[in-house]
């Protein structure tokens, strides 16, 4: 979906407020739950997710745990302390950018 | 109650990754946990569907169409983690207190420098201990101590990074033939000056502690991880 892509970018920093607000969280759940926020609008796929998943845990921003569920072993991510700060600023880095989009898009007139 | 997979239908999930040519059991858990949960929720609201036609229902809609490509990025991303962890161990040896052992390795090979007639030669002499070191860590050390062994001769990922650990050790035993080879040209004989004797032994305190984070501290990180996660797998 050509929507999408404007939220490529950005993954990284919705899946870490996600797990920020939720706590822990398996790969399914975190794309259902984005579902689910957006009301569909955005739609996760794994081929996105679990990449970034990876590089986050590669990064030290989350952690993981395995759980045996249903005959199967889950694994659960959830954010760690340096994971936290990182979203704070991640945070407010996109709030600068959409300031900086909606000036670009919206110039008001003098 | 809705319905969930029973173990044969997860075993298929397994198979059915493996006939995807993913074969590293760390990432098969997590595909077959999603394509599980996707099943069961396709059971939430039509549960008479068959489990052949969720799953071909589940592939078709989502959009990951390449394992393997998943299989490599996660295998690109263990190996950044663990690397991260390596630098970490390095720089510590240059923060209180472990940097007395980086001043005492080079007062030590400095101080050889300084005895040594032939600093070329010296260095070849040096590799060979090394060499001998590198043997015993390849059949003895790294079998009996380090290396991990799944049950079921399941492949893992980070076992494989393991293994691969003990494969450079092997490369270092012909550090006494390749030095010389590679010094040849190097002048390293006429080296007897202050400032190049410092610089030897800075590279080669450096070299040490590096290999010593390599081959002792990051398989200790590799066990740990292992084990906290995939205990139940190993023999």
């Amino acid at each position: 979906m050509q929507k999408n892509n404007l939220y490529k970018g950005s993954l990284s920093t919705i899946v870490l407020s996600l797990l920020k607000k939720q706590g822990k969280m398996y790969g399914y759940q975190i794309t259902r739950e984005v579902e689910k926020i957006t009301s569909g609008e955005l739609v996760v796929t794994e081929g996105a997710l679990y990449p970034t998943l990876h590089k986050l845990e590669a990064k030290g921003l989350l952690s993981v745990e395995m759980k045996r569920v249903n005959n199967r072993i889950r694994k659960y991510y959830f954010i760690t302390e340096k994971g936290k700060k990182e979203t704070v600023n991640l945070l407010k880095e996109m709030k600068s950018f959409m300031d900086n989009m909606e000036i670009l898009l919206n110039p008001k007139l003098a | 109650m809705s319905r969930k997979l029973t173990e044969e239908q997860v075993r298929k999930l397994f198979a059915f990754c493996e006939s995807k040519d993913v074969y590293d059991y760390d990432l098969q858990i997590e595909i077959v946990d999603h394509l599980a949960s996707a099943i069961e929720e396709q059971w939430k609201h039509d549960p008479g569907i068959t489990f052949g036609w969720a799953l071909k229902n589940i592939y078709l809609k989502f959009g990951w169409h390449d394992f393997r490509k998943l299989e490599r990025q996660l295998e690109r991303q263990l190996k950044r983690k663990f690397r991260r962890m390596l630098w970490q161990n390095f720089i510590e040896y240059f923060r209180f207190p472990k940097i007395a052992i980086t001043v005492l390795l080079f007062i030590m090979l400095f101080s050889l420098l300084q005895i040594a007639d032939n600093n070329s030669l010296l260095i070849i002499l040096l590799t060979v201990p090394l060499s001998l070191a590198s043997i015993y860590y390849n059949f003895v050390l790294f079998p009996k101590k380090i290396e991990i062994k799944s049950i079921r001769e399941k492949s893992f990922l980070i076992l494989r990074y393991l293994e691969s650990i003990n494969n450079q050790a092997g490369k270092l035993t012909f550090l006494p033939i390749t030095v010389p080879l590679i010094t040849m040209g190097w002048h390293l004989k006429y080296t007897n000056t202050l400032y190049l004797e410092v610089l030897i032994a800075a590279v080669l305190s450096l070299f040490a502690v590096l290999m010593y984070g390599y081959f002792f501290f990051l398989p200790k990180k590799i066990k740990e991880h292992f084990m906290l996660n995939y205990s139940e797998f190993a023999q």
